[in-house]
């Protein structure tokens, strides 16, 4: 009889305290994952957005190499002239900034700025993105001059 | 006796019905984790190979080639891209300073170089698949260098069930000779 007595389950307070120690394992477990999801996320966002600045860098170059007078005529002194290439496939759009649209896949923003004029031309291109209200942006910058 | 309570049939239906609530939202955080994780994964393997291939491309093109021929070996007779308004766009040999020529050419889903002095270096690996490749000249105007453009896609090898996994990259460039 004496030994049956003490056979009175849990207390409260064992309870809490293995109640507390399981969500807290639980909660540390799902912050630390929801965390790592939203980087990967972003350094997905980031892989793809220095692909489309590079794209565009790449393309300029071929721009630049292939006629330089009607490249730079595209050009303009400080403070540049800005366009904004929405399209996946690379086309000349008329100048301007893209406002507030991400256009790009639905997803990115991708402008360049134009400086300089004669034999030099400063190509300053950002891409931006938006997740959970942030904007993120990747800038590539370059120079191209006239070599011959 | 009184004492020996432990927990009622109700209590420990509770808590296994708790427990069955927060162990699949947990499983299924952490498998989107995984998911995302591999597309990122995927994601820079298809960029690491396919900037590789542009650059190794860019640079032996722009640093190497004195001129363009349509065949192997190269001959004053097979040169393209010679004079103003001239395009071609097929498959091209690359002669060199020292009078060796190279080629670029896409088999089995991968960028081959090959060179008449060395053997054929694949540019990209197994991992992804190369597909559109594409290479042209033309002229600007006649005392111009030819202009050289390249332009290929990139995408994952193996095809994936979900169409949202996929990742693919465009690349394309165009690069003026330095023959002098």
């Amino acid at each position: 009889m004496k030994c049956l007595q003490k056979n009175d389950g849990m207390s409260l307070v064992e309870v809490l305290i293995a109640v507390s120690l399981l969500s807290m394992v639980f909660i540390s477990a799902s912050y630390a994952t929801s965390i790592s999801l939203s980087r990967s996320k972003y350094n997905q966002d980031r892989i793809l957005a220095t692909r489309y600045g590079e794209e565009l860098e790449e393309w300029m170059r071929g721009e630049k190499e292939s006629n330089w007078s009607t490249f730079v005529a595209r050009s303009a002194a400080s403070p540049g002239t800005t366009y904004c290439f929405s399209n996946t496939t690379l086309s000349w759009p008329s100048s301007g900034n893209c406002g507030t649209t991400f256009g790009l896949s639905n997803r990115f923003k991708r402008e360049v700025k134009l400086v300089g004029t004669g034999t030099q031309v400063d190509v300053e291109i950002t891409v931006q993105w938006r997740d959970a209200s942030r904007t993120y942006s990747v800038p590539v910058d370059t120079v191209y001059v006239l070599w011959d | 006796m009184k004492k020996n309570k432990g927990f009622t049939l109700i209590e420990s239906l509770i808590v296994v019905g708790v427990i069955a609530i927060i162990i699949p939202a947990l499983f299924a955080l952490f498998f989107s984790h995984l998911r995302a994780q591999s597309k990122v994964y995927l994601l820079q393997q298809v960029k690491q190979n396919g900037d590789n291939a542009l650059n190794v491309i860019e640079t032996l093109i722009k640093e190497n080639t004195i001129s363009i021929h349509s065949g192997s070996p190269p001959t004053s007779g097979n040169q393209v891209c010679t004079d103003a308004s001239s395009t071609y766009s097929s498959t091209m040999y690359f002669l060199d300073r020292s009078g060796s020529y190279f080629n670029f050419a896409v088999a089995s889903n991968k960028i081959a170089s090959s060179s008449s002095v060395s053997s054929t270096v694949n540019l990209t690996s197994d991992k992804v698949a190369v597909t559109s490749f594409a290479l042209s000249c033309a002229q600007g105007s006649s005392f111009s260098d030819p202009i050289v453009s390249v332009s290929f896609t990139v995408s994952q090898a193996n095809s994936v069930n979900r169409p949202d996994e996929s990742a693919t990259l465009q690349y394309q460039t165009k690069m003026k000779l330095r023959p002098d």
